[in-house]
């Protein structure tokens, strides 16, 4: 890869990060919270990766490895707890789950 | 081969790329939560388009079988579970939402500090250079680039991503962080089966703890 596809893909990847944080900070909706999460995990894993193969080294596409099993898991948990919200407050927007804080 | 030319891949890369922007924008914009998981999903399949153009095999499978295969189809079975669509979410922004936007476009600036010469390079390089004649003078592999001063550079070969390489390197360099993995995995699949488990199930008769709770209190009455 040279030197303009690394730019290029350093570029998009920070787009897409922004673009989740723009997300959660935003979106009332939890689940498309929990998704802008996702989309922000999948950014940082471009970054990653590129790097790993700018830099010829495969440290950077194992941490991706290790990345994905831990979104994966924090999917099925997120998920649940988002269920069982549903179940207690019938929505799932975030406004109105707010018990602890005002 | 110039660092600076424009390849057949740079061209691949760009439009992967431009449509993963706007898939990413799809995710945050669109008022019906199951449009936001469809977007993603095509957002999911162009970033590993983008690893397969990189050559990194074994990251774009994982990430098409596990980010599209199996988290996308868990968030599309709690969309429908839930059946929250009928009024679809309306994006309303207000002044705490135009601090957050600021602040994320504050974010951008300080990341974009920080490439913002190299990426000044290149785009000066597509603009000015005649890329045309370059990308077809392109005969050497794409992978290899070149490093070092202009005057001496340095062909560096290409990352050979193998299966022997990766099981090495994640059986034997990064084994504590492989178990831990398991672990992990191993917790989330408990706590995602307590947290989503229904309390007010029916319980058979004879079974269940409450059965066998009353039929032990009975006894000892």
């Amino acid at each position: 890869m040279n030197e303009l596809g690394l730019h290029f893909n350093l570029l998009i990847s920070a787009i897409l990060f922004c673009i989740g944080v723009a997300g959660v900070l935003t979106r009332k909706n939890t689940i498309v919270i929990f998704m802008c999460i996702e989309l922000m995990l999948n950014a940082v894993n471009l970054t990653l990766v590129t790097f790993s193969v700018y830099l010829n080294n495969i440290n950077g596409q194992i941490f991706v490895f290790f990345v994905m099993a831990v979104a994966a898991a924090e999917a099925a948990v997120g998920l649940a707890i988002i269920l069982s919200v549903f179940r207690n407050f019938l929505t799932v927007e975030s406004d109105e789950v707010a018990e602890l804080a005002g | 081969m110039n660092t600076e030319s424009l390849s057949i891949l740079n061209i691949f890369m760009f439009i992967l790329g431009g449509l993963s922007l706007v898939s990413g924008l799809g995710v945050v914009l669109s008022r019906k939560s199951l449009n936001s998981a469809l977007c993603l999903v095509a957002t999911m399949f162009l970033i590993a388009g983008q690893f397969a153009l990189m050559r990194a095999d074994f990251i774009a499978t994982l990430q098409v079988m596990l980010y599209a295969g199996a988290i996308m189809i868990l968030f599309v079975f709690v969309i429908m579970l839930l059946g929250v669509e009928k009024d679809a979410e309306k994006l309303s922004f207000s002044v705490p939402s135009y601090f957050s936007i600021s602040f994320v476009f504050l974010f951008f600036g300080i990341l974009f500090f920080g490439f913002r010469d190299g990426i000044i390079t290149s785009a000066k390089s597509i603009v000015e250079g005649s890329y045309l004649d370059q990308l077809e003078s392109t005969t050497e592999p794409i992978n290899n680039f070149v490093t070092g001063t202009s005057s001496n550079p340095v062909l560096v070969p290409d990352l050979v991503v193998t299966p022997k390489s990766i099981g090495n390197s994640i059986l034997v360099d990064q084994v504590v962080s492989f178990q831990a993995i398991g672990i992990l995995l191993l917790a989330s699949i408990v706590g995602a089966a307590f947290l989503a488990q229904t309390k007010k199930a029916p319980l058979l008769p004879g079974r269940g703890l409450k059965a066998m709770k009353e039929k032990h209190g009975s006894s000892t009455n």
